[in-house]
């Protein structure tokens, strides 16, 4: 069997994850980087990887005819994945199915090699359990009395939900990158039912039922109706399509967004988040690149507002970039055996390849053999407005903390 | 000692109907009500193209003998299984065309009422093609539910014919006796170790100005001595399981440390060494550590404060009958009842949050509260009824009375008015005057409310005897340190006066709270409380008697301050409500309730929270277990469940889906 | 733009399918109560009867956006009078979510809201139905539709 992996549009981390495939060789795998340009011939098994737009058709027909086998490997071909957020501005990120119907879909971001393995020889993905019952934390989903963007973790055993921290752990599948276990609440990039994000906004919104909610007098008729003003319940949500449907937005049941275009669409994909998920967010599409484009945000910022980091973090973070360029190394050589090393240390610091452990001030939690880590483990940081620019990176955020301008020079 | 509740399997209800369904549909003229407007014809024209639609017909009046004829023919020559109406409204036909389909033995929940009357012809008589066009989207609607809609059961549950009345107050003494005296045993479960409640404190009721003692001690005597009515004093009730028609609770018996041959010869009191203020009396008197709460109690036992004793023995030994046991133990009983009739009554507001009237501070015990006084009225008083100063034992020269303390206000205490204190501070002031006839006697209040009859009257006299009304709420009671002399601060807002009022006694007309221990309680019960505290009433109109949760019933001021009289009522609409089903015997209930599909099931626990009756457990596994009997169908937990793994039948997202898309016309917007 | 004349044309094409949802209690009730006093409303106004505006969701009102209906309303009791208790407020923190959704999607907030009536009342039922359709016209004359620009 032979199998051939193509790279469209995005960071390319599902792409160079799928390098994997080729550790035990069982299958012959070439990987296509410029599929626009590819001739076209006989194959078994198609991978495509990368996020898709409208004008990729003619390329995915070509790929189609000559293939057997289909698959989406990665949130973004599967559902449209983060880079889907720039839909928010009119941009038109597909997934896979919508363009080719006869295809099978690996969800999560990064993808988890293993299904992909088992969807390539045919076989079918056991079903699996709910992130929740794998969480160590426990729900009791009593009714909340406010919604916080940070809190101070105090234990292992709270769901984060209960202390008015969403997480979408609810409508998610067990997964292997488990951002839970680096006190990083789940954004449900393996969706576990339809129309998730929705689901999880009604959950949600019904959790916080005993918040105060603006209400006014309806002229017409003297009752009372519910007010369009800002009140505590969404002001403490200033990002609902970044939160809630962060990976599933085509997906998501909702109708394309309209918001105009600031810019390339990886800016697009920015322009509108939360401060505090930016370091997950560029962590989830920096692809080979997204160690040194987290800490360019993460650093700009903490420089100029003079926030603590101590010795220990400065040089595990130096260790992460040099394990970066290790990885560009590795992805040349098409060097499965050393990737997998590689990224495994990479795991070891920051949690698992979408950074999840890398935050403001330090890591988020534990990180083996490390003495004095206390010292270091941070959760809350205060909300600055301003521009801040380092290098390739320049954003600007405004007194809410949401991304207002965002300019990132250097291609990802 | 929890009541075994049954998982509800999704296959449970899975449809018996396995035959493919075969829908009538009916379109009614309402001679011009409908056909005036919607081309009724056109409509059944159109139902006739549906998929599973066997029959479809339009007549002049469906509700007609003839009409529901045609129901019942099209089931038994047809073999129509779902019905749909396209008449009026739900509640005006609805019940008729479903018990003539369950007639024919189809169950009544498989017809579907479409309004093409008061939702449409009647609303848009100008637009006729616009109203045909709608009615035919409502019709197909209508039919797409019809297909998919289950059998549901309608369940006689056998009740338990027993009754628990929690609280001894007026309201619980009324409410006991009334379903007693309709052949229900009573467990009737008090706190205290007397019964009564506040009423036995007061030294007269309103308007007419009698001895609540005497007023009540028929009924105190009538409940203590019914053949039907168990009477646990010093208890409390711990645990609460079960639901309407069979609850089974546990009730805690404190130990009274006396047996109940005690002769209430007060012996032991008499010479018991230790002596604390009264609670009963408010502080006004002391008691022993071996006493009864007042001459007249019920029961007469005596009761050792444990607490206090000194454990000399005295009383041990003194007592002629040797009732004096010290060794008894709490005990649990465990009772099966049916209904459950809260009467916890009320407390009276603590005012000594508002500070600039000082009460309970050193120098200020001349500021007291209306329940003070009354015990110092009160024929059995340490002051024989007179009207003394605390700090010195005077007789007051000016008495000041202050209303809405804790009532009717933004910053402290509560926003609702109590609607008894103006009632009886002036009952109060009327019997203060008379006593005293040298002696200012003033009431400052915002507003004086005294709805109802004779109270007017009783307003008026108390003016024309001399006692003053300042309209003025006091903004501080001072004191001249130098003399102890208090001052109250106020300004008279009729005449626009700053007043310092000399003050030699101070009473506060305090709010009437939820009573203390009302949250515990409201948990174990599992009832919603109003955001004032006091437990809610379904309906604040048309059943203030009952609670949010089916079985449990209200009584008295637990459900929101009022006096004696409407106490009485209320207890007796309670206990009517409580004894109906167990005088039938059974309870019918529709088995309209959610199945769980665990498979789906992420074990959260949202729809525990957001039941509102609680018919919502989750056991040791995290699984959710509904209990039939107390669900109220309302599919609040449906939207809350992230996986949509909890559907209330005939209502579940799939059969809504097919009625959204007829409604709104088929076809998708975007994706 | 079609062949409309005036922007009260253009809005009045577009008006032609609201869903809304009343609860079997106060909202249909109202409904009712407003049908047998014979007052008036748009024909535009298609109503479901559900047990509580509670056991309404984003994902009932995404559906009928997406099939059909160019506005949707939740009608239930009066605050504090929901006959499940808070039903209604529970609905109205749902749909705040929704709106705020659309806001950031670029949208007008104006597609989905929630009211309330009083069952005795019908005047208050209709009322909210007029409420319903002037925010709609202000939506679409200031933002378009859902539909439009998809």
């Amino acid at each position: 069997m032979d199998v051939k992996v193509f790279q469209f549009n995005g960071c390319k981390k599902c792409f160079n994850e799928s390098l994997l495939l080729k550790e035990g060789a069982k299958y012959k795998v070439e990987y296509v980087s410029d599929p626009k340009n590819w001739k076209g011939e006989k194959v078994d098994v198609s991978v495509i990887t990368g996020y898709l737009l409208l004008g990729d058709l003619e390329h995915l027909q070509n790929i189609k005819n000559n293939s057997n086998k289909v698959i989406a490997y990665g949130d973004c071909t599967a559902t449209g994945g983060v880079f889907a957020l720039a839909n928010q501005k009119g941009h038109d990120v597909t997934p896979l199915v919508n363009l080719i119907e006869d295809s099978n879909s690996v969800h999560g971001c990064l993808g988890e090699i293993e299904e992909l393995q088992l969807a390539i020889e045919g076989k079918e993905i056991p079903k699996l359990k709910s992130l929740c019952q794998v969480c160590s934390r426990k729900a009791t989903c009593d009714y909340l009395d406010s919604i916080n963007r940070q809190i101070e973790l105090e234990d292992s055993e709270t769901c984060f939900n209960d202390l008015g921290f969403l997480c979408s752990g609810f409508t998610a599948t067990e997964c292997k990158e488990k951002c839970i276990d680096y006190n990083t609440p789940c954004r449900g990039c393996k969706p576990s039912i339809d129309r998730s994000g929705i689901r999880m906004m009604a959950m949600f919104g019904t959790l916080a039922g005993n918040i105060e909610i603006a209400t006014e007098h309806n002229e017409n008729g003297a009752t009372d109706k519910l007010a369009d003003e800002d009140d505590d319940v969404t002001r403490s949500l200033p990002d609902m399509v970044g939160n809630f449907f962060r990976f599933t937005l085509p997906t998501s049941g909702l109708p394309k967004g309209r918001i105009p275009s600031s810019g390339t669409l990886l800016e697009d994909v920015f322009i509108g988040r939360l401060i505090e998920e930016v370091p997950l967010i560029a962590g989830l599409l920096g692809g080979a690149k997204s160690i040194s484009l987290t800490l360019k945000f993460i650093e700009t910022y903490e420089k100029a507002n003079q926030i603590e980091v101590s010795e220990q973090t400065k040089k595990y973070r130096e260790e992460l970039l040099q394990l970066e360029k290790e990885l560009h190394d590795a992805i040349d050589k098409e060097d499965a055996t050393k990737y997998k090393e590689i990224t495994d240390n990479i795991r070891a610091i920051a949690g698992n390849m979408n950074l999840s452990n890398v935050f403001f001030g330090g890591f988020k939690s534990q990180i083996n053999e490390s003495d004095n880590f206390e010292d270091y483990k941070t959760h809350i940081f205060d909300v600055v407005e301003g521009t801040y620019k380092n290098g390739s990176v320049e954003y600007s955020i405004d007194s809410e903390g949401v991304i207002k301008e965002i300019k990132i020079t250097e291609g990802l | 000692m929890a009541v075994k509740e049954e998982k509800m399997e999704k296959s449970e209800v899975e449809s018996e109907d396995s035959n493919e369904p075969r829908i009538g549909v009916f379109c009614c003229h309402c001679g011009h009500n409908i056909a005036g407007t919607v081309d009724v014809a056109q409509v059944a024209d159109y139902a006739k193209t549906l998929p599973n639609v066997v029959k479809a017909e339009h007549y002049m009046f469906m509700c007609s003998k003839p009409g529901v004829q045609m129901l019942k023919d099209s089931i038994k020559e047809l073999g129509v299984n779902r019905t749909v109406v396209a008449s009026c409204s739900k509640n005006q036909h609805g019940v008729t065309f479903a018990k003539a389909i369950a007639e024919e033995g189809i169950n009544k929940h498989r017809h579907q009422q479409v309004n093409v009357r008061e939702y449409c012809s009647w609303v848009h008589k100008k637009e006729q093609e616009k109203a045909t066009a709608k009615a035919i989207r409502l019709v197909e609607a209508g039919v797409n539910r019809a297909r998919k809609l289950e059998d549901v059961e309608t369940r006689r549950i056998p009740t338990t014919k027993a009754a628990l009345v929690i609280g001894a107050g007026i309201a619980g003494l009324r409410a006991s006796h009334d379903l007693a005296e309709l052949g229900i045993p009573v467990f009737l479960v008090e706190k205290n170790s007397t019964i009564g409640g506040h009423m036995t404190q007061m030294n007269k009721t309103f308007p007419t100005l009698e001895c609540p003692q005497c007023s009540i001690s028929p009924l105190t005597n009538g409940v203590a001595n019914h053949p039907l009515i168990e009477l646990y004093t010093n208890a409390q009730v711990k645990a609460i399981g079960g639901s309407m028609g069979n609850f089974e609770v546990d009730i805690e018996i404190k130990p009274r440390y006396v047996k109940d041959n005690c002769t209430s010869c007060g012996d032991c009191s008499t010479n018991c060494p230790v002596e604390v203020p009264s609670e009963w009396d408010s502080g006004m008197s002391m008691r022993n550590a071996i006493y009864k709460a007042y001459p007249q109690a019920i029961p007469a036992t005596f009761v050792r404060d444990k607490k206090n004793c000194i454990e000399c023995n005295t009383c041990v030994n003194i007592c002629p009958v040797q009732a004096v046991d010290f060794s008894m133990e709490p005990e649990t009983k465990t009772v099966k009842v049916g209904s459950i009739v809260v009467a916890a009554g009320y407390s009276e507001y603590d005012p000594t949050e508002i500070e600039p009237y000082h009460y309970g501070q050193e120098g200020y015990e001349d500021v007291i509260t209306q329940l003070k006084l009354e015990r110092m009225l009160s024929p059995t008083s340490l002051t024989n009824s007179e009207i003394l100063r605390p700090s010195d034992g005077k007789i007051p020269k000016s008495i000041v009375m202050i209303q809405c303390v804790g009532s009717r206000n933004d910053q402290v205490g509560n926003k609702y008015c109590t609607g008894v204190c103006c009632k009886f501070a002036i009952k109060n002031a009327h019997i203060l005057k008379d006593m005293y006839p040298d002696t200012d006697v003033t009431i400052c209040y915002i507003d004086v409310r005294t709805p109802g009859l004779n109270f007017e009257e009783m307003y008026k006299s108390t003016q024309e005897i001399g006692v003053r009304f300042i309209r003025g709420r006091p903004s501080e009671i001072v004191r001249n340190p130098l003399n102890g002399e208090l001052k109250v601060i106020v300004e008279d807002t009729l005449t626009m006066t700053p007043l310092q009022l000399d003050a030699d006694m101070v009473v506060l007309s305090a709010a009437m709270v939820p009573p203390e221990g009302i949250g515990p309680l409201g948990s174990k019960l599992k009832v919603l409380r109003s955001k004032e505290g006091f437990l809610k009433e379904f309906h604040i109109k048309m059943n203030p008697t009952l609670s949010s949760k089916g079985g449990i019933f209200l009584a008295g001021a637990i459900q929101g301050p009022k006096d004696i009289s409407e106490s009485v009522a209320h207890a007796g609409s309670a206990a009517a409500l409580a004894a109906a089903p167990l005088v039938r015997g059974y309870i019918e209930k529709e088995m309209l309730v959610p199945t769980v599909d665990y498979e789906l099931c992420v074990n959260c626990g949202i729809c525990k929270t957001i039941c509102a009756p609680a018919a919502i457990d989750i056991d040791e596994d995290g699984k959710p277990i509904v209990n039939k009997i107390a669900c109220r169908s309302c599919g609040m937990c449906m939207p809350s469940c992230p996986t949509a793994a909890i559907q209330l039948i005939n209502f579940t997202d799939d059969q809504l889906y097919d009625e959204i898309i007829a409604v709104s016309g088929g076809g998708a917007v975007c994706e | 733009m079609s062949n409309c004349e005036t922007p009260d044309d253009y809005v009045k094409e577009r008006i032609n399918n609201i869903v809304i949802f009343m609860c079997n209690e106060c909202g249909q009730g109202s409904a009712n109560t407003a049908g047998v006093a014979r007052m008036a409303y748009d024909a535009a106004i298609r109503i479901i009867r559900v047990q509580c505006t509670g056991q309404v969701g984003p994902i009932q009102i995404m559906d009928a956006l997406n099939n059909g209906a160019d506005a949707v309303a939740c009608v239930g009791c009066c605050l504090g009078a929901c006959h499940f208790f808070n039903g209604n407020v529970i609905s109205m923190h749902r749909i705040k979510l929704m709106k705020k959704v659309f806001k950031e999607l670029g949208y007008s907030d104006q597609f989905v809201n929630q009211y309330t009536s009083r069952a005795a009342e019908g005047e208050t039922a209709v009322g909210d139905f007029e409420n319903i359709i002037e925010r709609l016209t202000t939506a679409i004359t200031e933002k378009g539709t859902i539909k439009d620009g998809c």
